[in-house]
């Protein structure tokens, strides 16, 4: 009887033993895109080529933390002329989220909270999931996290005024489009 | 036309064909498949079309010749994505060239049934020489061995990955190339 006891306590341990895992960013689906009002009429719709971070995410403790940074210089509208002059305004440099709070609940992230740090200026994010998932990626062969999060954001709070140059008011929209492989022992540095 | 330009590209390969002790490549069991690096995390593939002519004799290995050619157009990751993407100029540019193709210029018995082959590897027009150890184990039944191995090559040195793909920190430049030859016809020691 008392092996019992032990045997069920030592089951209703195991779960609980899960440790947190480290997902570095798949730069091939992983995009920051951007809807930023025109002129008060239409919408640029556009991206940022490059994205690169790590989330760390315990799915059965419901926590974790991360940092992405968004190349701002990789800008790409679909138009070149205007991707270079949006370049021009806004600098060479990293846009970093650092996500100090992931709301977590049955092994999906819902939330992802933290400041966005961009020129000197900090303004808090929070990102909303419209979906998260895990599967095992068919390439990777290993677990791959993902999801779709969005924010909406006054551009100002981040000192960015694109108005008078370029017609780009406010709020401005914010889909980050995430993917994230499961890091193992062994795994190179590569980045 | 085309034809004649791939004459001079076959004459070795049906020289090796009709050679005194010519082998061949049993399909079932035989394999070359690669393994790179995407942001660090080993990511394999493999070529499911692909023709090998060999010709072997254990009592002149220094006489031997492999030639090999490989259909770029089957790659394989398990991921049509990925697959094509691979086919574009960017990587292979399969479109432009349909087949890689490693031809031997020197083997060398060490002993042992290792042997070193050196040769030819042309992958994109890019025309790079390549050390290849191979093992020959013999069997299961008489006649027949498996001749397997392995080698690094850097894929930048066949312009694979160009442009946005030429970063090694997203695409590392090694990639190990592993191969398994199941042979039959091999003349007996």
């Amino acid at each position: 009887m008392r092996t019992l006891a032990a045997l069920l306590l030592a089951l209703a341990a195991g779960p609980a033993a899960a440790e947190p895992v480290s997902y570095r960013l798949d730069p091939s689906h992983s995009f920051v895109h951007f809807e930023w009002p025109h002129a008060g009429l239409s919408t640029l719709h556009g991206r940022f080529d490059k994205t690169a971070g790590r989330v760390t995410l315990d799915r059965e403790a419901g926590t974790g933390g991360g940092r992405i940074e968004v190349r701002l210089d990789s800008v790409n509208t679909g138009r070149p002329a205007l991707d270079a002059a949006l370049r021009q305004a806004l600098g060479a440099g990293l846009a970093v989220f650092d996500i100090d709070t992931l709301r977590v609940d049955g092994g999906r992230v819902l939330a992802a909270q933290g400041p966005l740090r961009w020129a000197g200026r900090q303004h808090t994010l929070d990102l909303q999931a419209q979906r998260f998932n895990c599967y095992t990626s068919p390439l990777f062969r290993r677990q791959v996290c993902g999801g779709e999060f969005s924010t909406t954001l006054d551009p100002a709070a981040l000192g960015l005024d694109l108005r008078a140059a370029f017609g780009l008011g406010a709020p401005l929209v914010l889909r980050v489009q995430v993917e994230g492989v499961r890091m193992e022992a062994g795994d190179e540095d590569g980045s | 036309m085309k034809a004649l330009l791939l004459l001079p590209l076959l004459t070795p390969l049906l020289l090796a064909g009709t050679a005194a002790h010519a082998q061949t490549v049993q399909a079932a069991g035989s394999e070359i498949r690669f393994v790179t690096r995407q942001m660090g995390v080993p990511v394999e593939g493999r070529f499911t079309r692909w023709q090998a002519q060999l010709a072997f004799d254990a009592r002149q290995p220094q006489a031997a010749t492999v030639a090999f050619g490989i259909d770029t157009r089957s790659i394989a990751f398990g991921a049509a994505e990925t697959e094509a993407e691979a086919a574009t100029p960017a990587w292979f540019h399969s479109a432009q060239f349909p087949q890689a193709q490693f031809r031997s210029t020197a083997v060398k018995a060490l002993g042992n049934g290792r042997y070193e082959v050196v040769g030819t590897l042309t992958i994109k027009g890019q025309a790079r020489e390549v050390l290849v150890p191979v093992t020959l184990t013999p069997g299961p039944a008489a006649g027949q061995g498996t001749a397997s191995g392995s080698f690094t090559l850097k894929r930048l040195d066949f312009r694979l990955g160009e442009g946005e793909w030429a970063d090694v920190s997203a695409v590392a430049n090694e990639v190990q190339v592993r191969f398994r030859l199941q042979l039959s016809g091999l003349a007996a020691p």
